[in-house]
């Protein structure tokens, strides 16, 4: 058989329990630092393992269940004498020497008999309710009146009765639990009414009567004799129908002693019978149910409290960290933006884009042929590029990039190429799409303050990098929208 | 290679797990590719600025406490066109691809402005599998025809990554066509900024295709993070349901005197403003968005806080509520607080219950109508303006959390005068949170746990868009 894991579950449950509720906030619980275990539920109850002990959440919710069981005890025993003295009530209501039969069955059971149906349409209903009714409420305020006296306010101590009331009050394990709880002490009452008969009929004389005024003597017939059913097959007695007809009030039995006997068997045979076993039964049988649904208790582990946890217990990711740093350590400085005067490139200057969008072809649409290098997009641009370049030496040179691209390493080596022996004479334009970075204008001011590091780099004066911006805001839109 | 990978912790489930390199040029949104599948908005730096990542820094993706891929997040290839040509000059023994990799590799030293592309390659070497990230909104230049064929000497499988395909400039055709010209059929559209589901689950597609022998891995892994994203996804509804009816079904009494009723009216303001950033901070946590020390700023939420208040008349303009007819009485009483209609609310099984005692919660709500009739209290509760303006703006967050990349920088503005809808069910929704007062744990004594709440909200919650609705 699998271990009772009902404690570690009802131990994870008052933990939640105390997280959710802001009351208990000052109950510091602290979460483990790590937490074994197969799967979530394993890990959940190691947890919870672990963060009771703190706490000493196990002790005190062993606590409220012993107090529970004294409180219901201490009712059992005050439903014992209350079901006494009822009983003793009954009997001496009536005139003296002489009992109503049927008055004192229904002194005695009906209020029993109307709480077992009660009780029976409450279980139908509180399948759809979680928490059950009355008793479950005066057991928890008795239960943390009896703890408050004895131990004073403690916040964890109320906490975890809280958390176990919480748990043994609702679902399944509440409504069986309770239910024992209702039968045990319904129990209790009619044990206390049978023995206080018995002690009565044993040291007392009763004459068992029945009266009536509209009914007829023969209902009255059928009545005793339908009640003495049960009993009779319990081997109690039952009076004849004439000791019936006899005990009408006013009449004279012909064996008074006879009936006397019969009637109070059928007395105690119906105690047994309608109340006492019925309840003995139903409280075996909760007690199972009980114990069943103990065993059947999970996690609701669908809720959001536990979805969360399960993020932190079982990671679905990890970070492993830096497996091959960086033994350069390059400071990542972030450039300084530039505030220089731009000086426009003279006119008669060679034009070569660099890694341009096609909509930025037409920075070089005013170029000559002879000037315009044309766009450089792979390695055999680059050197193509390079050559002409280098054959143009003295001519100003304009570099348009697009300010879309990064500057990355690649285009400064080309960029510094390009420039070596001819830096005075070389500019920088940076071509932007009109509205390209209008939802980032923070981003566009990095990218500007890149290439001015760029530029910087590449021995570009400042002044010489320029902007330009390509198409019109609608046209921009137009194009990519 | 004698480079053994240093990070081969634990055994994957049917093997070590898979080692992924993530390359690409600089900025194309490596780190932001890893903190997306990882969920993890801390790891590594992303930057404006390029060659942001200079380490190679690992995580894994784990399946029940075990690992079944490894990430590596590489340094951006920034010279390719001449890392390229180095490369090409090398004359090494095994003159293939690999054999000039790692003659490069063993030769370093003479290539000093190297050390980022070097840590590139030793990945390329060690690792099964490479992910190379490519920005679609840059056209296809030639240093990435380079990089594309450097990592062709690696000989692993290569599944192209195409991130940013959300943005409005993107060069995608001209992508698609360039890499099925280079062989690599297997890619998979994956914005890091604009986060869909879906695009992850065909990531790990792709790989299967070209892993058959981890397939199974594989396999568990999607199903696993299909799981995970699901219970994300209700646990996100159930949550905002929750709220809801805490709020809907909260009551307050209170005398009916002027002084009284400010008073309560204020105090149920402030417990609905707390439940509300409550929720938020849960809905954070539960897409992850939150962590002990990063709060995400970019949010039209700040520390937790919407930025607009709740009761602010502001809302209902811009999420196109109309002002009900409660808000005059509002006016009077507190914003967005009504004094409720009186009478007793019965329902009739509710009172059956309350009759036999069986239901202590139904018992206490009868005796409280009865008590405010005879004391002459009022009922005051949240009007149905702010309530509508409540769920709309979870569900925005809601939405906007299922969308959202882990690597995004973006502020989440709220979009202004987008059609609100509200669900189909709500005015009975409405009458049925407000017959039910014991329902709300902004009062003390609620049963969170009542089956008929907890269903009450499982219905609401599933009405949110993008729930899936469970038999």
């Amino acid at each position: 058989m699998m271990p009772d894991k009902f404690n570690d579950r009802l131990q994870a449950e008052a933990i939640r329990h105390i997280q959710e509720s802001e009351a208990y906030a000052a109950l510091a619980l602290r979460e483990p630092a790590h937490t074994s275990g197969q799967g979530l539920e394993q890990h959940v109850l190691d947890r919870a393992r672990q963060m009771g002990e703190d706490v000493g959440l196990g002790a005190r919710l062993q606590k409220t269940a012993e107090a529970a069981k004294k409180v219901a005890f201490g009712a059992m025993a005050l439903l014992f004498c209350l079901g006494a003295l009822a009983a003793r009530q009954a009997f001496d209501g009536g005139q003296q020497g002489s009992v109503n039969f049927f008055w004192l069955l229904l002194a005695l059971l009906g209020v029993n008999t109307l709480m077992l149906a009660l009780w029976a349409g409450g279980m139908a209903l509180a399948s759809r309710k979680a928490k059950t009714g009355m008793l479950g409420q005066t057991l928890e305020w008795m239960v943390a009146y009896w703890m408050g006296k004895l131990g004073g306010k403690n916040g964890a101590d109320a906490a975890a009765a809280q958390a176990w009331f919480a748990v043994m009050n609702a679902g399944a394990v509440g409504r069986w639990n309770l239910s024992r709880l209702s039968h045990a002490l319904w129990l209790s009452y009619l044990l206390g009414g049978s023995t206080m008969i018995l002690l009565m009929l044993a040291a007392r004389q009763y004459d068992f009567i029945w009266e009536t005024t509209i009914l007829s003597e023969s209902s009255f017939q059928t009545l005793t004799q339908t009640l003495a059913a049960l009993p009779q097959w319990f081997g109690f007695s039952a009076p004849t129908p004439e000791q019936i007809a006899a005990s009408r009030i006013g009449g004279s039995p012909a064996n008074a002693e006879a009936a006397r006997q019969a009637w109070s068997g059928l007395l105690l045979g119906g105690m047994l019978t309608y109340g006492i076993i019925p309840r003995l039964l139903l409280l075996a049988a909760s007690w199972v149910a009980y114990g069943r649904a103990r065993a059947a208790f999970r996690l609701n582990l669908a809720r959001p409290y536990y979805v969360r946890l399960k993020q932190k217990l079982i990671p679905a990711t990890r970070v492993l960290g830096v497996v091959d740093a960086d033994e350069d350590g390059r400071p990542q400085a972030d450039p300084e933006p530039q505030q220089a005067q731009e000086e426009t490139p003279p006119t008669q200057s060679c034009w070569l884009g660099v890694e341009l969008d096609n909509a930025h072809m037409a920075a070089g649409d005013g170029v000559s042929e002879a000037f315009n290098l044309g766009n450089v997009l792979d390695r055999e641009g680059q050197h193509a590029a390079l050559q002409r370049a280098q054959a143009l030496k003295q001519t100003p040179l304009v570099l348009a990039v697009s300010l879309q691209r990064s500057p990355d390493r690649g285009l400064k080596r080309f960029l510094a190429q390009l420039t070596e022996g001819r830096k005075s004479l070389t500019w920088l334009e940076l071509c932007e799409t009109a509205g390209y970075f209008d939802q980032d204008t923070q981003g566009r001011d990095i990218r500007i303050c890149d290439w001015h590091q760029l530029a910087a780099e590449c021995g570009i004066e400042p002044q010489r990098v320029v902007h330009r911006v390509i198409g019109t805001h609608s046209e921009g839109e137009m194009k990519h929208g | 290679m004698d480079n053994a990978t240093p990070t081969k912790t634990r055994s994957g489930i049917g093997g070590d797990p898979i080692s992924v390199a993530v390359v690409g040029h600089t900025n194309a949104g490596k780190t932001s590719l890893m903190r997306t599948l990882l969920r993890d908005l801390k790891f590594g730096v992303i930057s404006n600025h390029p060659g942001a990542t200079r380490h190679v820094e690992a995580g894994q993706i784990l399946v029940n406490e075990t690992p079944v891929i490894t990430l590596f997040d590489t340094p951006g290839l920034e010279d390719s066109i001449e890392l390229l040509e180095a490369l090409e000059k090398l004359r090494p023994e095994q003159d293939n691809g690999l054999g000039r990799l790692r003659a490069f590799i063993q030769d370093l030293d003479r290539y000093p402005q190297f050390s980022q592309e070097a840590k590139v390659i030793r990945q390329l070497l060690q690792d099964e599998l490479i992910f190379y990230v490519v920005d679609v909104r840059e056209p296809v230049l030639g240093k990435y025809r380079d990089e594309l064929k450097v990592l062709s000497f690696a000989a692993r499988p290569v599944i192209p990554v195409l991130n940013f395909i959300a943005a409005p400039r993107s060069n995608l055709a001209q992508w698609r066509e360039q890499l099925a010209a280079l062989n690599l059929h297997a890619q998979v559209e994956f914005d890091t900024v604009a986060f869909n589901f879906e695009d992850e689950k065909r990531l790990y597609q792709k790989m299967q295709a070209l892993m058959a022998a981890r397939y199974n891995d594989l396999q568990q892994l999607i199903e696993e993070r299909q799981k995970q994203w699901e219970s994300q996804m209700d646990s996100a509804a159930q949550r905002i349901a929750a709220l809801w009816t805490d709020v809907a079904s909260f009551r307050l009494m209170t005398a009916n005197e002027e002084v009284e009723i400010q008073t309560a009216a204020e105090r149920m303001q402030e417990q609905v403003r707390k439940a509300e950033s409550d929720c938020v901070a849960d809905l954070l946590q539960i897409f992850r968005f939150a962590d002990e020390d990063v709060t995400v700023a970019a949010l039209p939420v700040r520390d937790g806080e919407w930025e607009l208040d709740l009761f602010d008349p502001d809302n209902m303009k811009r999420m196109g509520v109309e002002a009900g007819s409660g808000a005059a009485a509002g006016a009077a009483v507190g914003v967005g607080v009504d004094l409720m209609a009186g009478g007793i609310t019965l329902g009739a099984a509710a009172a059956l219950g309350a009759l036999a005692g069986v239901v202590w919660q139904t018992g206490r709500r009868y005796r409280e109508d009865l008590t405010a009739a005879i004391r002459k209290q009022r009922k005051l509760c949240v009007d149905e303006s702010t309530l509508k303006v409540l769920w709309l703006r979870q569900q925005y967050l809601f939405e906007a959390l299922q969308k959202r990349g882990h690597a995004s920088q973006q502020p989440m503005a709220l979009a202004d005068g987008g059609s609100p809808e509200l669900p189909g069910d709500w005015s009975r929704w409405l009458r049925k949170a407000r017959g039910n007062p014991e329902w709300s744990s902004l009062r003390p004594g609620c049963d969170l746990d009542d089956q008929e709440r907890v269903a009450f909200i499982k219905t609401i919650g599933s009405n949110l868009p993008g729930v899936l609705v469970k038999s």
